[in-house]
């Protein structure tokens, strides 16, 4: 929030069905990876990010509006605990959605390294995960049924893990 | 889900799936999710870096190999074995040691077959340990000695429950680069002297000390210890029953221990002298406990609330302190943020009141609550206490909650107190299945019950799977009759109720119970005594307390 004057500074991001998105740099440097781009001088106007849809897109840069917004940990050690609480159920809220757009999410935070974001999605899948067996998870997942374990080596490491406990 | 969708991991990178077992830290849930898939269980063996190994003898040496290749980014792990069943011995202890090189905290639990041939193979094989634990072993001296030349990188040893004899005396000579040395329930005959030996081999890193039920510990000991660890930040001091550390060696800790930063005193009779001493000395001391003493008084407390400096956080627990002494802190000491009060039953609620309006932002934790709504039952019972023989009524007078008490009394405190949300029965032979069950009928606030050592079976416990629908958590310790059939009928009933059972344990300790003659042995005791036996089988001081009488 220190250099307020380049607020004002646009950055365009377009997504891979050719739709383009205006804006603040200061949301934009969430991004780790766009970040770099920006220092080493290699951004055009125009950021084509031919790896994302514009939904996801759209998502992502709703995420780092909101935490662009806030006021960052390190900035000033005692920041409101409100604004702490208020970031927290939106990352709550955010998380609300079906599992291809979490891993769609996850797959562009991964992308464009936005280490908070990532984070989320993936505490997101472990918490929809927990208490589940196998086979849920593998429904939860849709996981690709060409991987599964055969049924010797699914008893094998069943063997293995009763020796181990919390 | 449709079918033939695609797969929604698939298209991560190895790294994101790793870091979504991050998040899954329970041992189920990682042993589910390792079933999942070929790369889930690849991904999730590579990301688990600390394991609790069961590690009977039975443990079969084939299997080995494969749980350690599988696991091979272990960094921490423990090998618990249990009273029931033999340990692995030290050849599965080099097996293992072999395959786990990066291993930084190892905790061997009742591993009685590991020798001190075994801690030799350690020492070669783990080179990168920092934290070595053990409870209960079959190595001695030599075994830790050999463990903390070969490992020069170790920093916390923690010794606990081992037949010691002389093993300190040597120990503590090679453990001179030591951080961290807690020494729990040892029975060495010559503490003082073993002491001693931390001074002359001048422990000068040392920085967390803990001696805890150490008998035969005396203040001579202590005091050389704390004469050279000038760099001490945590000391605790468990005296054991007949223990005999006290002000001598407090006065030595306020003059030497100048950088000490939290002091935990448990059964240590201290002073006002010693404890304002300690106050005004250790001008960094931010945590203080004072625990089990009926030495310290409101006297004590008031010096500490007007003398000390950086006291951050007190903790007082069973000394004989009123709400006189609590409410010095409403005033002095400006530095404390927190203060926590426990099983002090001269301290009431009020207080609590007090101090927040003097002092807002204090945090304040008290058990009072339940002592409160004791007191006024404690008045009825001291009453009938008078009809009582005297053994019970002593129980009355210093453990007013553990008192035994009759159906009505139960049901008048469930039915009047109808914000009652905690409720903890213990040690006493007339709470029934009668008494449990018209708790769980009657009790409208009821959110946490804990029943331990009662005549409580399973037919009580089940009561709660119909009844008393606000509850929340039901633990029940030490009732023999109460066996884990019941946990599962509660949980059939009611899923999100959250029920411990130390059942398994309670089973086995009959067995031994039984076999031992305990209980022949009461028939000979008075009556007093007997009762108490009968109540208390895991209390392996009434035998002392018995002989004594």
């Amino acid at each position: 929030m220190s250099t307020s004057s380049s607020s004002s500074k646009k950055i365009v991001l377009k997504s891979a069905d050719n739709e383009t998105f205006e804006i603040d740099e200061i949301v934009a440097l969430e991004s780790q990876a766009i970040k770099n781009m920006i220092e080493d001088e290699c951004a055009d106007n125009v950021i084509p990010l031919g790896n994302i849809d514009s939904k996801t897109l759209s998502k992502i840069i709703e995420y780092c509006k909101k935490h662009a917004e806030s006021p960052k940990k390190d900035d000033n050690a005692d920041i409101d605990e409100k604004a702490v609480e208020d970031l927290k159920s939106f990352d709550a809220e955010f998380a609300k959605v079906d599992m291809p757009l979490i891993q769609d999410i996850l797959m562009a935070a991964n992308f464009l390294n936005i280490d908070n974001l990532i984070g989320l999605m993936c505490r997101t899948i472990a918490d929809r995960i927990k208490g589940k067996t196998p086979e849920e998870i593998r429904k939860i997942l849709n996981i690709n049924k060409n991987d599964l374990l055969s049924p010797e080596q699914e008893a094998k490491a069943r063997e293995e893990n009763s020796w181990a406990f919390d | 889900m449709p079918q033939c969708g695609i797969d929604y991991t698939n298209s991560l990178p190895d790294e994101c799936l790793a870091l979504i077992f991050n998040y899954i830290t329970t041992t189920n849930d990682r042993n589910n999710s390792s079933l999942v898939s070929h790369r889930w269980l690849r991904i999730e063996s590579q990301t688990r870096t600390s394991l609790t190994l069961h590690a009977p003898s039975y443990l079969p040496l084939s299997r080995i190999p494969s749980i350690f290749t599988r696991f091979n980014s272990l960094t921490e792990l423990v090998l618990r074995c249990d009273l029931y069943n033999t340990s692995i011995n030290d050849h599965k202890l080099s097996l293992i040691a072999s395959r786990c090189p990066n291993l930084t905290r190892l905790e061997l639990r009742m591993c009685y077959n590991i020798t001190d041939k075994g801690m030799a193979i350690l020492s070669r094989k783990c080179k990168k340990l920092k934290k070595f634990l053990c409870f209960g072993g079959g190595f001695k001296a030599k075994g830790i000695i050999t463990l903390l030349d070969g490992c020069s990188s170790l920093e916390e040893l923690s010794v606990g429950y081992l037949d010691s004899g002389r093993l300190f005396e040597p120990l503590i000579i090679g453990s001179s680069s030591l951080k961290t040395l807690k020494m729990t329930r040892l029975s060495g005959r010559d503490w003082d002297t073993c002491l001693e030996m931390i001074a002359v081999s001048a422990l000068s890193s040392l920085q967390v000390l803990h001696l805890e039920k150490l008998l035969y510990c005396t203040n001579t000991g202590l005091i050389c210890v704390v004469e050279h660890c000038k760099y001490l930040k945590k000391l605790c001091i468990d005296n054991c029953e007949w223990g005999e550390i006290g002000n001598e060696a407090l006065i030595a800790i306020a003059k030497y221990c100048l950088n000490l930063e939290e002091l935990v005193l448990i059964g240590v009779d201290a002073c006002r002298i010693s404890l304002e001493a300690i106050v005004v000395n250790c001008r960094k001391l931010e945590r203080l406990d004072l625990c089990e003493s009926k030495a310290i008084t409101d006297v004590e407390i008031s010096y500490i609330a007007e003398k000390c400096v950086a006291l951050k956080k007190l903790l007082i627990k069973e000394c004989c302190v009123s709400d006189k002494g609590i409410e010095a802190f409403a005033m002095g000491c400006s530095t404390l943020v927190e203060i926590r009060v426990t099983k002090c039953e001269n301290v009431t609620h009020e207080v609590k009141d007090r101090l927040r309006a003097r002092r807002g932002s204090l945090v304040v934790e008290l058990d009072a609550v339940t002592t409160k709504a004791m007191n006024a039952i404690i008045g009825e019972v001291q009453e009938h206490a008078a009809e009582v023989p005297p053994a019970a009524g002593h129980v009355a007078v210093a453990e007013p909650l553990n008192q035994s008490m009759y159906l009505l009394d139960l049901e008048a405190i469930v039915v009047n107190c109808r914000k009652l949300e905690r409720l903890d029965l213990c040690e006493s032979k007339a709470i029934t299945d009668v008494e449990i069950s018209y708790i769980a009928e009657k009790c409208v606030a009821l959110k946490k019950l804990l029943i331990k050592e009662c005549c409580v079976s399973d037919k009580g416990i089940e009561a709660f799977a119909m009844g008393c629908s606000t509850l929340v958590e039901i633990r029940v310790t030490k009732c023999r009759n109460v066996t884990h059939e019941v946990k599962d009928r509660l949980r059939a009933r009611r899923g999100s109720l959250v029920i411990e059972l130390d059942a398994v344990e309670t089973e086995a300790v009959n067995a031994i119970i039984c076999e031992s003659g305990a209980q022949e042995h009461v028939a000979e005791v008075p009556p007093a005594a007997g009762h108490v036996a009968v109540a208390e089988p895991l209390n392996q001081s009434m035998y002392l307390l018995d002989l004594g009488s």
